[in-house]
């Protein structure tokens, strides 16, 4: 008896440790990186390397071990992930126990979720980034990031999860992207579910499947199972088993439905990204983390992680609000009001999709540092200021006579230690991304 | 779950540094301590007093109404700042150079010369190392302290019987790198000591200081503890003031810098930081000197391998404004700090060895 227990509370003991590990990996994330993946949870995000390969461009090569190790997991295991690791499907579980009553069983409705996945990954060919509203492991990370931070609400996690009140894992069997591509996987896992001659039909399995993996015929579905063993533990007769066996590869159910959910997703995905593009200002220069992609294609491979954010020894990257525009929401931007670039590369390195990729610290160009005269002491007031060449990293500052700062062009690389440490109010030098180099 | 866990934290954060932030002792070394003294305040008197704003301050912590300024200065502080600025001549004043091409030999050498550590660092002592370790530049274009230089320092204090030896500055690039890429934190982990990078407004606490418009600075609170207070600067060139040695050097112990720079003026507010914050000894690096491009680098390094001891940080500063090809005179701070008594420019009984 006692060992039922101890079952009993095996998964979400899983689950819990998970998250934490999760949230331990996000806070980790600072120089010096301990891997050449950093971000190792993003990095092994299967999803996000199939949608960022378009901006890989062979750099990205180390990080394909990581998707390896998950894709073989699943390969084995099936969506053991999704039921025992994933932090989404945790919260959807703890908040599911919040739901009363029994309601009406539901099943995978129509598999719509192939259709949320081809639709991501169609957007994603044309360099439209959508996983930053579709991925669990993006939308978990961003949360604990704007949760920790108190500088938003994390509402895309909060739907998610608040579906769950309705609906048993709604997301995770109906919309979840990365779930779908696990699920198509899982369809060569060896465990799967066997029901021997001592089941009596009363499908109870199904009613508490929080998967929708049980059909009204007691028949199993591979990929939507997400191995939390539920079916086994309630089975009255024990007839529920998931010893290995013959896998169920050529199961797949395409349903008319999905066809069609894709169609409107994908419809719905472009026009918003038409709205969206519309309504963000071209004008507004960000300026970017060192080995940053060209604009149109950095906000396309972005997947506003925060890991950047997080990993920046300079706490110079900070999310980029409205104010840059709704297509830039953030994205990585520079802010040299709270702290300056120290071209240490850890942005690079954590970035999980290749839209910033280190670079050798000659080929970093930020930016363009400008002396404002009017504010400037020096020229002003004749002070003998001058912080702005001291620190200066490459000379780019000269003072004649010691006194007035004035900048060459070609050798500020707009690290923006200048702004930073500029004592006058307001700042009298900016750095603005003219002249910056980016990734084509 | 997660808010009430931040707020939590915050919470329990600022009640420490309010706890922190008003105990009262506001020593900087053996010399501030001897200037108490002479003002009629023991040693006992000092910690009592100390003592009592501490526990005042615990009660007030505890009992909730913790609106307590953590920047502002106890009144003990206060009073200890006013003292030291009455002081002006060193005893001594006597300087020592030495070279070696090995760092730790040149060092052994020039404080053997000096008579060694004893009557500075006593057994017991905490010493704190002012070293520059402000950029995150390679080891070889003496941005930096050599780092063999700052670890003999630090071995030959604590060989001296220091309980605790520790290196000091508040950088200017981030702090884990500029350790990383001077070779300084390699160095000082094998020889097992450690350097504290100062940073956060809530380290510092105000001292008075009349330089300019300022009427205050913010210095770190590490040098509380501190009962030998050592600069070993690294010698070097400097855009805005010329030369960056001894009395420069001591600009890592403050939090906001820029506004010696505006409203300054910056070499007179070095002059009136080294009034207040006296070294009991300064041991300058010489080993390695960036002769132009100072005080970040990269620029020509010239290889003097001299290291400077005096616990006049004038006669320090006088002699190593000759390594950069300079006359004391034109290094404007020196000749301020000079001006203003702090210690002799005049370097003909120098010993060099």
């Amino acid at each position: 008896m006692k060992f039922r227990v101890g079952e009993k509370y095996l998964r979400p003991a899983t689950q819990i440790a998970s998250l934490a590990v999760i949230t331990f990996l996000f806070y980790n994330l600072r120089y010096p990186v301990s891997m050449p993946f950093s971000s190792p949870l993003l990095a092994a995000d299967p999803l996000v390397g199939m949608a960022g390969v378009v901006f890989a461009r062979g750099e990205w090569i180390p990080a394909v071990l990581p998707i390896a190790v998950f894709v073989v997991g699943t390969l084995v295991l099936g969506r053991v992930f999704c039921g025992w690791i994933c932090p989404v499907g945790f919260l959807a579980d703890v908040v599911g126990r919040l739901r009363g009553g029994s309601g009406r069983v539901r099943g995978r409705f129509g598999y719509t979720q192939y259709g949320v996945l081809t639709a991501v990954l169609i957007m994603s060919v044309f360099t439209i980034n959508v996983l930053a509203i579709a991925d669990p492991l993006v939308i978990f990370q961003r949360s604990i990031y704007v949760t920790a931070d108190m500088v938003a609400v994390p509402v895309i996690l909060m739907i998610i999860v608040g579906s769950s009140l309705v609906v048993a894992r709604f997301w995770c069997r109906a919309i979840c992207p990365a779930g779908g591509m696990l699920g198509i996987i899982s369809l060569a896992s060896p465990f799967c579910r066997n029901v021997d001659g001592r089941c009596n039909g009363c499908l109870k399995c199904r009613s508490e499947c929080p998967a929708g993996a049980i059909s009204k015929s007691n028949e199993w579905d591979a990929t939507g199972c997400i191995k939390c063993l539920k079916c086994e533990e309630v089975c009255p007769n024990h007839a529920v088993s998931f010893s290995p066996s013959v896998p169920a590869m050529p199961a797949v159910h395409a349903s008319r439905r999905a066809f069609l959910v894709g169609a409107v997703v994908f419809g719905a995905l472009s026009v918003s990204r038409g709205v969206v593009s519309a309504i963000t200002p071209d004008q507004v220069a960000v300026a970017r983390p060192p080995g940053s992609l060209v604009e149109d294609k950095f906000n396309a491979a972005c997947v506003r992680c925060g890991s950047c954010v997080r990993a920046c020894l300079g706490k110079v990257i900070t999310p980029a609000g409205m104010s840059a525009g709704l297509e830039r929401m953030y994205t990585p931007a520079l802010d040299f009001g709270r702290g300056f670039c120290q071209r240490c590369g850890t942005c690079g390195q954590v970035c999980p999709t290749g839209a910033i990729i280190s670079q050798s610290e000659d080929k970093i160009k930020i930016g363009t540092a400008q002396v404002i005269q009017k504010l400037c002491v020096a020229w002003e007031h004749n002070t003998r200021c001058l912080v702005c060449n001291e620190v200066c990293p490459t000379h780019a500052i000269k003072g004649a006579d010691r006194l007035r700062p004035s900048i060459d062009l070609d050798l500020c690389i707009g690290c923006g230690s200048c702004q930073y440490n500029c004592p006058v109010e307001g700042k009298a030098i900016m750095v603005s991304p003219a002249g910056e180099r980016r990734r084509k | 779950m997660l808010y009430a866990a931040t707020v939590a934290r915050k919470l329990v954060m600022l009640a420490c540094r309010n706890r922190t932030g008003v105990s009262g002792d506001a020593m900087t070394g053996r010399w501030t301590r001897s200037i108490l003294e002479r003002g009629g305040w023991s040693r006992r008197k000092f910690l009592k007093m100390s003592g009592a704003v501490v526990v005042g301050a615990a009660g007030v912590a505890i009992s909730g109404c913790g609106s307590v300024d953590p920047a502002a200065p106890s009144w003990a502080a206060t009073e200890a700042a006013q003292v030291t600025a009455r002081v002006t001549a060193v005893p001594t004043g006597k300087l020592v150079v030495c070279s070696n091409s090995d760092p730790a030999k040149a060092v052994d050498k020039a404080l053997d010369a000096h008579g060694g550590l004893s009557g500075i660092v006593k057994s017991g002592d905490r010493v704190y190392v002012k070293a520059n370790f402000s950029w995150a530049k390679p080891a070889g274009q003496g941005a930096c302290n050599h780092p063999d230089v700052l670890v003999r320092i630090m071995q030959r204090c604590k060989d001296a019987g220091a309980a605790r030896v520790i290196a000091i500055d508040n950088t200017i690039d981030n702090g884990q790198l500029c350790l990383n890429r001077s070779g300084i934190k390699a160095a000082l982990d094998s020889a097992g000591f450690s350097a504290v990078v100062l940073g956060g407004e809530g380290s510092f606490e105000e001292r008075k200081i009349k330089c300019g418009s300022l009427s205050s600075v913010m210095v770190t609170k590490v040098l509380r503890d501190a009962d030998v207070f050592i600069s070993a600067p690294v010698v070097k060139s400097h855009g805005t003031t010329v030369m960056s040695a001894g009395l420069k050097n001591l600009m890592g112990i403050i939090y906001g810098r820029g506004e010696f720079h505006s409203p300054g003026p910056l070499d007179q507010c070095i002059v009136d930081l080294a009034g207040v914050m006296r070294p009991d000894l300064v041991i300058g690096d010489a080993y390695r000197v960036l002769k132009t491009g100072g005080p970040g680098g990269p620029g020509e390094v010239i290889h003097p391998n001299e290291v400077i001891v005096s616990d006049d940080p004038v006669a320090a500063d006088t002699y190593a404004a000759t390594l950069l090809g300079l006359k004391p005179e034109d290094v404007e701070h020196v000749r301020l700090a000079a001006a203003a008594g702090l210690g002799k420019a005049d370097i003909a009984g120098m010993i060099r060895v």
